[in-house]
């Protein structure tokens, strides 16, 4: 590249008198004039489309009224619109985008480890109230949650939310003499082990109108799988610990656990507050997913959420009503041989479970239209339904057998019976 | 509190025993927290009531 440099001085001659020699504009010096002209512009590039070569430094660009300069952020590279490499950008709030390459992507079915962190599906006591008695063994309230009390009873019960935060809660009044309110999920290991050694995210929204510090907990099973122990005698082992200060208006709180690489036999997320003596304690949206970011709560399909649940508890009874209903609304049955030979004992039924439970089941029947467990209702030819003593055995993880002994259970050797019967099963943690 | 249940057979069951607080069947598997508590329960030194006879 090369500047144009004057090589003769043409105003000085304008000063020398008339007959100097030097006076005179030669056609040389003009020559060489123009030739360092020549020179100088053929080295520069054209406004229009100029092509450069070499190292271009420009100091300060504007294109189009802005300064590109001061628009550019970050170190490193500029990028071009084609196949950019990207270390840790920070998108900010894409207006659109197709994962389908992505790995690591959270939202992929399972985000939330806590089932029914929406606290939306309540079999055992369809949004009735609950008590919870004090000093006595964990109580399941919603499904998958448990809770327990010390110092006087408190009742729980799944409340309506609003649809700008969450459709359900779980609510906690608080009583005089109450000294400590729990409130649970046990993950099973089949739906944590990955979590062992990595960095996970617990989240939830809580209020309470009379206390201001929630603690949280996590523990892991200590030597077996899925075996938490009892209240009373846990067999756990803490991971972490840590409060929450929380106020009467419902707020998102968050924490970072990091799980130990030991903790691949379950985990147990515990939600505690001390002296509840009035006011209300609610929570709902929790989660506990993969990473150190806490995300969006993960909406999943109400039947999906169901199944995930049923898979811990179950009932034969329609959505809505609870053990004891009389309705016959979702009974099961079938019919069995008589085998007995003085109007008592019968082969039995067999009843399939509606989802696959975690572990054989504990399970109670109920006659079909009454509120007695531990029975069934059975009918005979020419004889009116009625209620007897039944048992449930060859319980498995998919079903069990309910039969019957009791007096006037049978009929006539080799004759057929029908056998109703609502139950519920539970395979909890 | 626990009791023995009988099978249809009228032999004692061998994989269910009766709770009687509330009429639920407890298998015996090890993975049921309910089989755990009886196990819990059984260590204190209690026993189940044993089964009533056939009527």
């Amino acid at each position: 590249m090369t500047a144009y440099t004057k090589s003769t001085n043409f105003a000085t001659k304008d000063t020398l008198t008339s007959g100097d020699p030097l006076k005179i504009v030669k056609g040389t010096e003009i020559n060489t004039e123009f030739d360092n002209i020549a020179t100088a512009v053929n080295s520069k590039s054209d406004t229009a489309s100029p092509t450069f070569t070499g190292t271009v430094t420009i100091p300060l660009l504007s294109y189009a009224g802005t300064t590109l300069s001061a628009a550019v952020t970050g170190t490193g590279k500029m990028v071009l619109d084609t196949s950019p490499t990207l270390v840790t950008p920070a998108l900010g709030t894409p207006s659109s985008g197709v994962l389908t390459n992505c790995t690591g992507v959270q939202y992929n079915g399972f985000k939330n480890r806590i089932i029914n962190g929406g606290m939306a599906l309540d079999q055992r006591n369809a949004g009735a109230s609950q008590t919870i008695t004090a000093a006595a063994a964990l109580a399941y309230t919603v499904d998958r949650w448990y809770a327990y009390c010390t110092g006087a009873n408190v009742t729980g019960q799944q409340i309506a939310g609003a649809y700008t935060s969450s459709q359900y809660r779980y609510q906690f009044t608080g009583a005089a003499s109450v000294t400590a309110i729990g409130f649970g999920q046990r993950i099973e290991q089949k739906n944590c082990f990955d979590l062992a050694n990595t960095t996970a995210t617990l989240s939830c929204y809580i209020s309470n109108s009379l206390l201001t510090t929630v603690t949280w907990t996590a523990y892991y099973a200590t030597t077996t799988a899925d075996t938490f122990g009892s209240l009373a005698s846990p067999t756990v082992t803490q991971i972490a610990t840590g409060t929450f200060t929380v106020s009467s208006t419902r707020t998102q709180y968050t924490t970072n656990i990091s799980i130990p690489s030991a903790a691949t036999t379950g985990i147990q997320i515990l939600f505690t507050v001390g002296a509840q003596t009035s006011g209300t304690w609610v929570i709902d949206s929790v989660q506990l997913e993969k990473g150190s970011t806490a995300t969006s709560f993960d909406y999943r399909p109400y039947g999906t959420e169901f199944q995930l649940c049923q898979r811990y508890f179950q009932q034969s009874y329609a959505v809505g009503l609870v053990a004891g209903d009389t309705s016959g609304l979702g009974i099961v049955g079938g019919t069995a041989m008589n085998n007995g030979t003085n109007n008592a004992g019968n082969n039995g039924i067999p009843i399939s479970f509606k989802v696959p439970m975690r572990a054989t089941a504990t399970v109670t029947t109920y006659a079909a239209y009454a509120n007695s467990s531990g029975s069934i209702t059975i009918a005979k030819a020419s004889t009116p339904s009625a209620t007897y003593a039944a048992t449930a055995d060859t319980i498995s993880s998919n079903g069990f057998k309910v039969f019957s002994t009791a007096t006037g259970s049978g009929g006539t050797a080799g004759t057929a019976t029908e056998f109703l019967l609502q139950y519920f099963a539970s395979a909890e943690l | 509190m626990f009791k023995q249940v009988k099978k249809s057979d009228g032999l004692i069951s061998e994989t269910v025993v009766l709770r009687t607080t509330d009429n639920a069947f407890i298998p015996f598997d090890p993975a049921n927290t309910d089989y755990q508590a009886f196990l819990r329960w059984c260590e204190e030194g209690n026993t189940p009531i044993p089964a009533e006879e056939s009527k």
